[in-house]
């Protein structure tokens, strides 16, 4: 299908950009990688009166580290070139792999580290094209009053699926967000908003503009686990990232991160692993963090493959395994378990 | 030098090696021409609005708007075009008339200056409809109380052996008897009894379908198109818009990017000709997208499949009942075929002395079903081979021992009662057997091994015809309509013409199919080229040769006999040192006109029922498969470790070829046994894309080991048979039956997800705490 | 409203008047004719489409043509260099990795990528690189084996 017409928009600097898209408001769409919007143009799923292209501010397209401030990166440093960066594949390597498990390597190449973060939610009965979504009628996130997925849902239960997400989270990520009245750094986690709808709390005019991580903890480890029906190209079906750290010389824990994604309207940050700290009993905080996730999560049957059921099991597994490889990868650090 | 299957040993210059694909360097360059990079001067796009409901009546539908907008040449609906078409049923309109049959449907074509326009146009075209009771299942739709698809079913033209019934969904019902089932059930030990089913899956070949039309004031018409088999899509146009068939130019596309049965009868092409017999003297192009490949183009038969036989306490099988459901979706395209052919061999490649079965072609409201590599064999072994597991495992027959004690050989007689020969399923399973080294080598924990074998039937009788021309220069152009979907048949003819005139490889070339110039071709499918058009065009080449031969002994005043032709040069037996090179024995004859042509037709004379997809075949594609696997307990993955694949195709002509259908096959047959599947709320496709409908990456691909096997075929050019279409086939029930071994759960429903195998875990868990299950014998 | 853009393709300059809604799939096939690039999918789901923009393998269905201006573009007509035919395309020749033919130029330019950043890759990174790109007629052994031989490495 054909890209719908729109006008194309250069900003030159960061607050033009913010500007333009202020003025435009819901006729306008920024454009980064666009591998997420060009699908949303060509399945007319909206349909913008300008793109406002990201990729004149090459200054977003950049990675840098210190001691002190951890890792800065660009929202428009590309997943590829994320992943092959030597700091980050040192230092954060959860963060490089989840970049390399997003979609196929052409993805990997066009998509953005902030265009990752902003992907909207999908669902297959909404990520369709045009005429092949006449036949049902228009769910919640078309502008309708219905969930196919949950029959009688008076909300949209489209699933967000981006892989970068649950892994900065976990990293304790904090994003820079311009506006055209300046900037402001908020934790990831006030980005999403937690409606299929609209999964993000952007308003007109706000762009992501830099994704700020803290240095790694000393002995620490993390893991980035992903479920899906191909080893490739496919979004999660449920994706875990892990950190923890421990105490180098008695073991215990000292801190446990957990997220998700593929499972809710946004990546989920487990919500028990903060009471762990501390805890010395490693079976015990596995099967905590295990039995918290599941009960966090709630896949729903929108996806191709898997039954919710099944997913959800999943959830259990996963964090089981996310956790000990943690474990073990904080270990080889010189923790001691 | 090679043995044949007969032992005798022979030696081919060309035949038997593996030369450099013609078409390779085209291909890497990006040069090789497709339908989509044919552009003709004035050529206007089309583009058809689909239906939105599974079943309804079309009340109204308002263009009006739509031919206002500028660029807009034309739209067309169902009412301007008073035709139906099918290969062995007519039931299908160019676009819907009177009411849809499926969700997707084509309903009103709109042709204009550009895509855009044409996209543009549909949204301003209104059609009212009247929803009516849709019906999915096909063991549902086969009830007499189903709503009717199809009323005048009873009304419509069809093929010799087609048995439509009358006021139901069931447009054939193909019936085999051999013996009295119901007396073999009675003497036996034991009865089992299993129920299979597959899902609808998709070719998912990556160029999608495109045609051009043109039809002048005269209803004479050309289509360029990617269809598999352009005299077959002719008569099938000609037939449906009844006019006399050489008012139809059917010119193939250079190159195919893939077929596996999907390209023919008529998709886009329908469409194309839908538009261009409204809107005259312009040539209109029809490019499907790909949810138009998945929505309104075909798709492999979903089916359910009941099996039920009685075995001896010994493990010999006795009777075998089926009963096979084959879901054709709205139209029959080939649906009537499958069935017969499924139901040929749905008691598989076994001696059973009584055999019925029943396989019923039904009508459903979804996606029209049709050829995908394999023709029903997928869905036929997926039921008779994890059946033949079941039975062996709970008797405690080795499942190897079990198959060899009842795969047929030559000179047995097949369930149809035709008798056997130059038949190697044995051999298939040996030499699967020796290299996986089954029974002997040891596996790990939940670990297993698992074998299937198959046969499928080959479309028999029909004809393949082929000129060869040889030039004044001795160049030689091979005229056969056999196209090139990336099975590689125009290297193997251009071989066996090589072989059998005694040129250069490098002299010959084939040309692209057209009707108007190359002769007729039943088709390019059932893996039939190298075998049917193998011997049209190795006939040719030999009279060719022979009329050279005659040119040349009377310029050397010499008898024809002591002449031979080798490497473009005419030779007197044993005397090598003096060439009478081609061009000069024609051109010593005929001066400039100095060319030569030779003709050749195969059709396989034998003693058939039928002229019509008969029951007897030709040959039978047969293979074997073993597999290896783990299975993750946790998550219920399986890792397809190896697969060995052994495939009897008679003689490989190009072995490298052959091999690379087969890996092509094993990759179809992963794909169907893990990942395929529509999935759909009522008769709304969900995953109409390469993103959500799951086609194997390079990382779903596990180790393969491929062999061949070469009973030479008494009729086959240099014995060879065909291989493309059923590499895919014995893979997925080779795999349930390796799950089996390795943890002991039955998966009968494709895909074996990691879901369903879990759930399977959990309940034999569950089985085994509360007792063991009741005895099934 | 067009845009005039300049695009650099396999060493060729082109001033072009676009639309900002084309793709550049449609731009390299309908206005340059280099129609080596395929339309598999059009939804960035095949891989038949990848082209190089300046180094990196994208899916040129799902790039606008507006935003490759200056960009230097390398489509399947531009692998080989003066009629004499890239290791990559001649290895694909020699090892049978060639059927239909349709996502043949996709995955030679993933692969040329690939053996750019990584001359000796293993059998897994080969695997990875052409992960994007969906071939139905091979089952791929053979496209892995002729990377693997155009980098010179053992495939036996």
């Amino acid at each position: 299908m054909k890209v719908p017409g729109f006008e194309y928009a250069e900003p030159e600097s960061i607050s033009e950009c913010c500007k333009l898209l202020e003025e435009q408001g819901v006729n306008a769409r920024a454009i980064a990688g666009g591998t997420n919007l060009m699908m949303t143009l060509k399945n007319r799923l909206k349909v913008p009166k300008m793109l406002v292209d990201l990729f004149c501010l090459p200054e977003l397209n950049q990675i840098r580290y210190s001691e002190e401030e951890g890792l800065n990166v660009g929202a428009l440093v590309s997943l590829r070139h994320l992943a092959a960066n030597a700091v980050v594949r040192g230092k954060y390597p959860i963060l490089a792999r989840a970049a390399l498990d997003v979609g196929s390597p052409q993805i990997q190449a066009m998509g953005t580290i902030g265009g990752n973060l902003c992907q909207d939610t999908c669902c297959l009965y909404y990520n369709r094209p045009p005429m092949w979504r006449q036949g049902l009628e228009p769910c919640h996130k078309l502008g309708g009053d219905v969930c196919h997925a949950i029959p009688g849902s008076k909300t949209c239960w489209a699933t967000y699926c981006g892989d970068l997400a649950p892994v900065l989270l976990v990293l304790r990520a904090r994003i820079g967000v311009a506006d055209s009245k300046g900037e402001k750094v908020i934790p990831l986690s006030e980005l999403y908003s937690g409606d299929g709808k609209a999964p993000l709390t952007l308003q007109p005019g706000q762009v992501v503009k830099e994704v700020q991580v803290p240095g790694p903890s000393a002995h620490s480890g993390g893991a980035y686990l992903k479920l899906r029906v191909r080893k490739t190209v496919d979004y999660p079906l449920l994706g875990v990232a892990v950190t923890l750290a421990l105490e180098g010389a008695h073991g215990i824990l000292k801190d446990v991160k957990v997220a998700l994604t593929g499972v809710e309207k946004a990546p989920l940050l487990i919500e028990a692993a903060d009471e762990l700290k501390g805890e010395k009993d490693t079976d015990k905080v596995i099967e905590r963090l295990a039995e918290a996730a599941y009960k966090q999560a709630h896949p729903i049957n929108n996806t191709y493959g898997l039954t919710p059921k099944y997913r959800r099991d999943m959830v259990r597994v996963y964090v089981r395994s996310a956790v000990h490889r943690s474990m073990e990868a904080a270990i080889k650090k010189g923790g001691v378990a | 030098m090679a043995i044949d299957g007969t032992g005798v040993m022979e030696q081919y210059r060309l035949v038997g090696n593996s030369p450099i694909r013609l078409d390779a360097k085209s291909k890497v360059t990006g040069r090789a021409v497709y339908i989509e990079d044919i552009q003709l001067r004035g050529m206007l796009y089309g583009k058809v609005l689909r239906s939105k409901y599974a079943h309804a009546r079309i009340l109204n539908i308002d263009t009006s708007r739509a031919e206002k907008l500028p660029g807009v040449k034309g739209v067309v609906t169902g009412a301007d075009l008073p035709f139906v078409h099918g290969e062995a049923l007519m039931d299908k309109p160019l676009l819907a008339r009177d009411k849809v049959r499926y969700l997707g449907e084509g309903v009103v074509g709109v042709a204009a200056v550009d895509e855009r326009t044409a996209e543009e146009a549909l949204e301003l075209i209104e059609v009212n409809y009247e929803e009516l009771p849709a019906v999915f299942d096909p063991t549902e739709a086969a009830k007499p109380e189903a709503p009717l698809i199809h009323e005048e079913l009873g009304s419509y033209h069809h093929a010799p052996g087609i048995n439509p019934i009358k006021g139901t969904n069931i447009c054939n019902h193909f019936q085999l008897r051999k013996g009295d089932v119901e007396k073999g059930f009675a003497e036996s030990d034991h009865i089992f009894e299993d129920t299979f089913t597959t899902g609808m899956v998709h070719h998912s070949f990556i160029e999608p379908h495109g045609a051009i039309c043109l039809i002048d004031d005269d209803n004479r018409i050309t289509l360029w198109a990617n269809n598999d088999s352009p005299y077959r899509c002719r008569k099938e146009i000609a037939n449906a818009l009844n006019i006399p068939t050489s008012n139809v130019r059917v010119i193939s596309a250079p190159y195919i990017g893939g077929n596996f049965g999907g390209k023919g009868g008529l998709q886009a092409e329908a469409c194309a000709i839908a538009l261009a017999w409204k809107i005259r003297n312009k040539p209109i192009r029809m490019m499907y997208t790909r949810e138009e490949e998945f929505c309104s183009a075909i798709v492999r038969h979903p089916s359910v499949i009941h099996l039920k036989t009685g075995v001896k306490r010994d493990g010999t099988l006795i009777a075998r009942q089926v009963k096979m459901y084959w879901a054709t979706g709205a139209y029959a395209e080939k649906g009537p075929t499958v069935c017969r052919f499924g139901g040929v061999s749905g008691a598989g490649p076994y001696t059973i002395p009584n055999v019925r079965v029943d396989s019923y072609c039904v009508y459903t409201n979804r996606q029209v079903a049709g050829a995908m590599r394999g023709y029903s064999g997928p869905q036929a072994a997926w039921a008779y081979e994890s059946h033949m597991d079941i039975i062996a495992r709970e008797l405690g027959i080795d499942p190897l021992e079990f198959r060899m004690n009842h795969v047929y050989t030559d000179g047995d007689e097949h369930t149809t009662g035709q008798e056997i020969f130059s038949e190697g399923l044995k051999e298939c399973l040996e030499k699967v057997a020796k290299s996986m080294e089954w029974g002997t080598k040891p596996v790990g924990k939940d670990r297993g091994r698992g074998i299937a074998c198959m046969e499928r039937a080959i479309k028999t009788p029909f004809g393949s015809a082929a000129f060869v021309k040889v030039n004044e220069d001795g160049t030689v152009e091979v005229l056969s309509s056999t196209t090139e979907v990336g099975q590689g048949s125009e290297t193997v003819l251009c071989q066996i013409v090589a072989e059998e005139l005694g040129v250069p490889l490098e002299w010959v070339r084939k040309a692209t199919p057209d009707t108007a110039f190359t002769p007729y071709d039943a088709s390019t499918t059932s893996s039939r080229s190298t075998f049917h058009m193998g011997n049209a065009v190795k006939m040719a080449a030999a009279d060719a040769r022979e009329q050279i031969i005659k040119l040349a002994a009377e310029s050397l005043e010499a008898n024809t006999e002591d002449l031979e032709i080798k490497d473009g040069n005419v030779y007197l037996k044993g005397v090598p040192e003096e060439p009478l090179p081609i061009p000069r024995v024609l051109g010593e004859h005929y001066g400039p006109s100095g060319t030569v042509l030779g003709r050749g037709f195969y059709f396989p004379e034998m003693k058939v029922p039928g002229k019509y997809f008969s029951t007897f075949m030709i040959f039978w594609l047969l293979g074997a498969h073993g597999v290896e696997v783990e299975v993750n307990r946790q998550t219920g993955e399986v890792k397809v470790l190896k697969v060995y694949a052994a495939h009897d195709i008679g003689k490989a002509i190009h072995p490298s070829n052959c091999v690379g259908m087969i890996e092509g096959g094993i990759g179809f047959g992963i794909g169907f046994a893990f990942f395929e599947e529509f999935m759909f709320k009522g008769g709304t496709v969900l995953n109409p894309s390469l993103l959500s409908y799951k086609v194997p990456t390079a990382m779903e691909m596990p180790e393969t080991e491929s062999m061949l096997v070469e009973c030479a075929h008494r009729e086959g050019p240099y014995g060879a048979k065909g291989v493309g279409e059923t590499s895919n086939v014995p893979l997925p029930p080779a795999i349930a039956n390796a799950i089996y071994d390795a943890v002991g759960v039955r998966i009968k429903d494709l895909p074996i997800t990691p879901d369903k195998v879990l759930d399977a875990l959990k309940r034999k868990a569950q089985g085994e705490k509360d007792g063991p299950p009741q005895n099934r014998a | 409203m067009k845009k005039t853009i300049t695009l650099h393709v396999n060493g060729d300059v082109y001033e072009l008047s676009v639309e900002p809604n084309e793709t550049l799939l449609d731009v390299l096939r309908e206005e340059l004719a280099l129609t080596g690039t395929k339309k598999g999918c059009d939804s960035g789901a095949c891989g038949a489409c990848t082209v190089i923009v300046d180094g990196e393998p994208i899916l040129s269905c799902m790039t606008l043509a507006v935003r490759c201006q200056y960009k230097e573009i390398t489509t399947i007509e531009g692998l080989a260099q003066d009629g004499v035919l890239h290791p990559l395309q001649k290895s694909a020749i020699e090892r049978g990795a060639v059927q239909c033919g349709f996502c043949t130029p996709g995955w030679l330019l993933s692969a040329k990528i690939l053996l750019e950043n990584n001359p000796a890759p293993t059998r897994e990174e080969v695997r990875t690189a052409i992960a994007g790109n969906i071939c139905r007629c091979t089952g791929y052994k053979r496209i892995e084996e002729a990377i693997l031989a155009a980098a010179g490495q053992n495939t036996e």
